[in-house]
Order: C-alpha cells, then structure tokens, then sequence
C-alpha cells in the first residue's frame, strides 16, 4: 500500500503542492487525475525522492519510502527517454542490475518482457532504430523489468495509437492481478473509468475528492437522466433539472441527486409515453468537471490559449 | 544495493557502451598508428649514409686545400669541390644548388643563409693549416715534411656535463612530456566528457535512473569509466610510441628515475580527474552540445592556463617563487610538480604536500560537482555555473 499524506512543495511564489494526500492499495489500479499544473508530476516525483518536499511523508507497506523500498518500484516518468544508441536488451538488463536483479535474472526478465511485448528480435537493436510505438514499449518495459510491487507511471497513454492503449490497458490490468499496486494519471477519463479501481482528482495543489470509481461518481450531487418519449415528443425539465443535451430523440438530463425517482418517472410520463429512461450517477468527465470547474477540453484550450507556461512540472 | 554496486553498474555501462564503440576503438587505432608513424617515419626518411659537402672555389686556393678540408670534417662525410671562374658564377652555382657554399679567394664565404657550421669550421681550419705550412714554406722547411706535421686537428666531441646528473635536458624532456601529456588527456578528452555528462539529461532517461541511484553515483561512475578509457588510450599511445622507438631507435629516452614517472602518473590520473569532473558538471549545465561548449568555456581556459604556466614560468624557472606557489594551487599543481620533480628542483615533501593536497581538492571537487550534478539534473533549460549552485539538488 503506497500512502501519500499532505504534501507540501512550493517553488519560490509557485505553490505546486498544497497538501496532496492519496492511498493505492494493492492490486488495484488507481486513476490520478487533475488538469495540468495540479500537481500530478510532482506528487509522483517525490515519490520516487526527486522533490525535496517542504512538509508530508509518502509511505510503502506502513513505512517511510527508503532507497532500498524504491529498488521495488518502477516508474514511467512523464518526460520519456532512454539512451538512444544503447542496444535495447543491454540497457533493460543495466536498469533492471540498477534495480538490484540479478544479472541472470534481469537477462530473462529483459527476454521475458520483450517477447511480451513483441520485440523479441529487437533485443540487439538500437533503441533509437525503433518506431516510436516501440520505442513506447520499451520505455514500459524499463518500468517493469524488475517486477516491481509498485508501479507510477505518468501519462502512460498519451501518444499512444488504439493498439498501444489496448496493450497497455492489457499490461497494467495483468500486473494489477498479478497483486502490484498501480497508480497512473491519464487525461483520458473514459479509459480511466474502464480500467481503474480507485480515482483521486486533484486541483489547485491537493487532492479534491478520492475513492473507489463507483463512490467518486455517486459523490457528485446530481444524478444523470436519459430520457425518450415515444414519437421524440420534447421533454420539459422537471423542477431542479435542467435540459443537457437532446440528440435523435434522447434527452439528458442532469438531476439533483435527491431526486426521487418515481415521481420522476410520473412527472415525464405524464408528458408522453417513455420508451427510455436510465437514472445512473455521473460520468468521470462530469465529476471531473464540477470538481476542477472546467472541462479537460476548456483546461487544453486555455493552455494552449496562454502558450503553456513552461518550469513547474504537472 | 550498496552505492559501491551502483557505481560499479554505471562505470561498467560506460565502459562497454564507449569502451566498444567504433569511434573509441578506431580513434585509438588511429592515434596510435599516427604516433608510431611520427616516431618511425623519420628514420626512413633519415639519410643513412655519408653526408656530402658540396664546396664551390674561385680563385687560387692552397696547395693541398681540398684534402686539408676534408680531413677537418666530420669522418663519415664526403667532400665535393667545384671550380668556379668568378663570383658571379659561384653565386650562380650556389643560387641553382650545385654547391652549398662557395670560398672566394680565400677571403669570402658565401653561402644561401648561414654556411653549414661543420663546412666553415673546416674551411677555416684548412686556411689556418694552409696558411702555417705556407708560412714554414718560405722560411725553409720542406713542404712535405711541413704538410706531414700540420693537420687540421678532429672536430671536437660535444658532451653535456650537465646529462650526468639527471636533470638538465633530459630533466626537461621528462618534464615536457609528463605536463603535453596531461594537457592531450584532457584537451582530448574534453567533448567526450561533455557530451557523456550531457547524454542522461538530453536524453531523459535521467529520471528513471534517479529513481534508484544518487546523482553522485552517477557521476563518480561516468568519471571512473571515461578516466579509464582516457588514460588507457593515451598509456596505449605513449607505450607503442615507445615500442616503436625501442625498435628503431629514433631517439633517446631522457633517463628519468622511477620516482619522476611515478609521481607524473600521480598526477596525470589526479590532474584527469579534476578536470573531468568540472568538465562533467559543465555539460551538466548545458542541454544540447553547443550550450556546452560555451559553459566549459573557462574551464578551456584554465587548462590552457595552466599548462601555459607550466610551459613558460616552472620549466625557465623551476625554483622560483611563482613556480612554488602554482605547486600548490590544485588546478597548475598536476602540470608543475612532474616539471619541478623532473628537475630535481623540488624537494620529496613539497611533492607530498602537493600531491595530497590536489587529492584533496579532487575530493571536494567531486562532491560539489555531485552537488552541481543533482542540481541541475533534472533542470530543463541551460544553466550558469552560479545558478547550478545554487539550484535544489535532488536527494
């Protein structure tokens, strides 16, 4: 179990961490999520000792991160990159000795993961010779070589075409029932929801609501309608609801979550015959956005709109 | 893992991945067929047999003039004479190379330049003969009988007093090559270790290494690598010139004591070392090749410093007072100590004291170089050597 607890790092006038705080279990994939600036990148640096935090702790199984307990951790660091002119087995085998294997161990692990992966014959090649996919994978399989108990990996997906996601996908869920603890930050919350256990959204510095999927969703305080009338006949929001989005018929609707749901269903039938109807808690998007107060889509826009402040990682 | 297998890990990857590389192998190859060839080719090219002098006359010599000449020449030459009508056609002869030098009715030289020393030494040592025997002639004295008495007498044998006791020139040479050698080693090694430092941070796979291991790791790890390379390539280099010259014979070994050689590797590896690991640390700073050249910028000039001031104050002067005080200053100390040692003008616990004292210094420049190193690892723009200071280390 990897505790994060209150961290605290500010750069000169910036404050990048303003009391982080998060839990990921063991065999569980927890989703880290927050717009760029949040603070991602720093909180999953001081994990691996890379941020000399003003104030908080991380702890491993209890116990305050070590070098010896990071020797069992692997990462994928946002900025990706390994050497370049380096043949792609040697440079597996150096970082998984590094990570204190065995050198006969890290040369099967090395074989290990690059048939998985599907660059067995790759092993004598120059990292740099690969496509950039590969190169993807290779990068994964720096952070796995040593099977590692923990795994933090920051933007694992992006730059990824729908196979490499796929794999990736497939990867994580493998080492997550295998019994690792994986943690990763994703700007793609779809993917977030089918693949994670866990979410934690954090914003401004510190975490902004954390826990299983499932709680984090029902957390929101509105609930999401989807409604048909027979004929599309339209819909007139009932009281405290207010009309989303209409397309081919279908109409959404948010509702507050105390809604109740039989006089709901009186309210809109009473408007027509309904020929569809689900009451289910909101998408990640949704909660992402109430909680961050704007869309990943806004958040992008604005960034590329102020030409992305460089220094202060996410 | 203990920071001892750590750092044996990064020096091993170091050494394979240059060690092995084309370039490292092919560039040793080639420096030392350049220097076996510097040392070899001359001899080939070295005229083994007689030197011939070529001598021009105009006008009446004496009697005799072309034997008295030769004899006072060095043994193994030959002389060549030529009679010219005038002057003009000996200046013409010696314009167009059919003579090196010309005498002129017994009064004139003339040669293109300054005549060949050993050519005029026996030219005037003939007339002098000549002039004795002629001086006999007329009061009486058989002319052969005068000739058999009066030789030129055999150039002298040169010998340097000072060769006996080691130093002087062959101290000098010692000394030269100890202080070129180090100035080679880094001067040669400089862009490799720029680019070295430089490769984990242009590449970005800093970051996952730092997750397990410290940045001195890292750092004492390349150094130790790239040292070995260094000073094996330029052993290699200097022990094939060596070979080489013990095959052919190009030149004499000054004959140095084994306290001179040791101390100059002492200070070779000492002296490779403090550079190397400012050199690193400026690489560090920069984040692409041509940031780096201009961050090592004084670093270029220190060296070049430094072993100017070896060259022009401690070899003219290897006991004066500047020289005393650069035996001391760790960054001249690896030049000055095998120049002053190599002259015997430094007494053993000068030596000491200055050898430790670099040592020293080496040690504190590693760790704040390791300081600088994590300073600006993870730092994403180019650095001034003041803010890779004062930026925050990891760990």
């Amino acid at each position: 179990m990897l505790t994060v607890k209150d961290l605290h790092k500010r750069y000169g006038e910036v404050t990048a961490l303003d009391g982080v705080s998060l839990t990921a279990k063991p065999g569980r994939m927890l989703g880290f999520l927050g717009p760029n600036g949040a603070g991602k990148t720093t909180t999953m640096r001081a994990v691996f000792g890379l941020v000399r935090l003003d104030s908080g702790e991380v702890r491993w199984r209890g116990d305050p991160v070590t070098s010896a307990s990071r020797m069992r951790f692997g990462y994928m660091p946002e900025q990706r990159g390994l050497y370049a002119r380096m043949a792609v087995g040697r440079q597996l085998r150096y970082l998984a000795e590094l990570h204190g294997v065995a050198a006969d161990d890290a040369a099967r692990a090395t074989e290990r993961w690059l048939e998985t992966l599907g660059l067995a014959d790759r092993i004598d090649g120059k990292l740099g010779d690969l496509s950039h996919g590969n190169q993807q994978r290779v990068q994964l399989a720096a952070a796995l070589v040593h099977d590692p108990e923990l795994l933090v990996l920051d933007e694992p997906f992006s730059g990824l075409d729908p196979l490499g996601v796929q794999s990736m996908s497939d990867i994580l869920r493998e080492r997550a029932a295998a019994g690792a603890t994986v943690v990763f930050s994703s700007h793609q919350l779809e993917l977030v929801e089918e693949l994670c256990d866990d979410v934690v959204i954090i914003a401004h510095g510190r975490d902004q609501i954390s826990g299983t999927l499932d709680e984090v969703r029902a957390a929101a305080g509105y609930r999401r309608v989807e409604v048909r009338l027979a004929g599309g006949a339209p819909v007139t929001p009932p009281a405290g609801a207010r009309l989303l989005d209409a397309r081919e018929g279908i109409v959404r609707l948010p509702v507050p979550v105390a809604t109740s749901v039989p006089e709901l269903v009186d309210d809109l039938s009473a408007q027509g015959t309904i020929e569809h109807l689900t009451f289910t808690p909101p998408r990640l998007t949704e909660v992402f956005r109430d909680v961050v107060g704007a869309s990943i889509a806004d958040l992008e826009h604005a960034a590329i709109a102020e030409d992305a402040p460089q220094g202060v990682g996410a | 893992m203990t920071p001892l297998q750590t750092i044996r890990l990064v020096t091993r990857r170091e050494l394979v991945e240059r060690g092995l590389k084309k370039g490292y192998l092919i560039g040793t190859l080639v420096t030392i067929m350049v220097v076996v060839g510097l040392v070899v080719v001359p001899t080939l090219l070295r005229d083994d047999g007689p030197q011939t002098f070529r001598l021009g006359l105009v006008g009446e010599a004496p009697a005799n003039f072309e034997q008295l000449v030769a004899l006072a020449l060095p043994e193994d030459s030959d002389l060549e004479v030529t009679v010219f009508d005038d002057r003009d056609a000996a200046v013409a002869g010696i314009e167009n190379e059919t003579v090196e030098a010309a005498m002129v009715d017994r009064t004139e030289l003339l040669a293109d330049g300054s005549p060949d020393t050993a050519l005029q030494l026996a030219v005037e040592s003939a007339l002098q003969v000549a002039a004795v025997g002629e001086g006999l002639e007329s009061v009486g004295v058989d002319p052969a009988a005068a000739a058999d008495v009066l030789r030129p007498p055999a150039p002298l044998a040169t010998v340097d007093v000072s060769g006996e006791t080691n130093g002087g020139a062959s101290g000098a040479g010692m000394a030269i090559a100890a202080t070129i050698l180090l100035f080679i080693g880094i001067q040669g090694n400089g862009a490799t270790l720029l680019s070295a430092a430089l490769e984990e941070k242009s590449s970005r796979v800093v970051e996952v290494l730092l997750s397990v291991a410290r940045p001195w790791h890292l750092l004492a790890g390349k150094l130790l690598a790239l040292s070995i390379l260094a000073l094996v390539q330029l052993g290699l280099t200097v022990g094939a010139a060596l070979g080489a010259n013990a095959v052919v014979g190009a030149f004499d070994i000054p004959a140095a004591t084994g306290g001179v050689v040791g101390v100059g590797l002492l200070m070779l590896v000492v002296g490779f070392l403090f550079y190397a690991s400012l050199y690193a640390v400026a690489g560090l700073m920069a984040t692409s090749l041509e940031d780096a050249q201009s961050t090592a910028g004084p670093l270029t000039f220190a060296v070049m410093g430094a072993y100017f001031a070896a060259i022009f104050v401690v070899l003219p002067n290897p006991d004066g007072l500047v020289t005393r005080i650069l035996t001391y200053l760790p960054p001249t100390a690896p030049f000055v100590v095998p120049s002053r040692m190599a002259f015997g003008a430094i007494p053993a616990w000068e030596v000491v004291a200055s050898t430790v004292l670099t040592l020293a210094a080496t040690v504190v420049v590693v760790r704040i170089a390791g300081r600088l190193y994590s300073g600006t690892l993870l730092a994403g723009n180019k650095m001034t050597w003041r803010e890779a200071w004062k930026a925050e280390p990891v760990h």
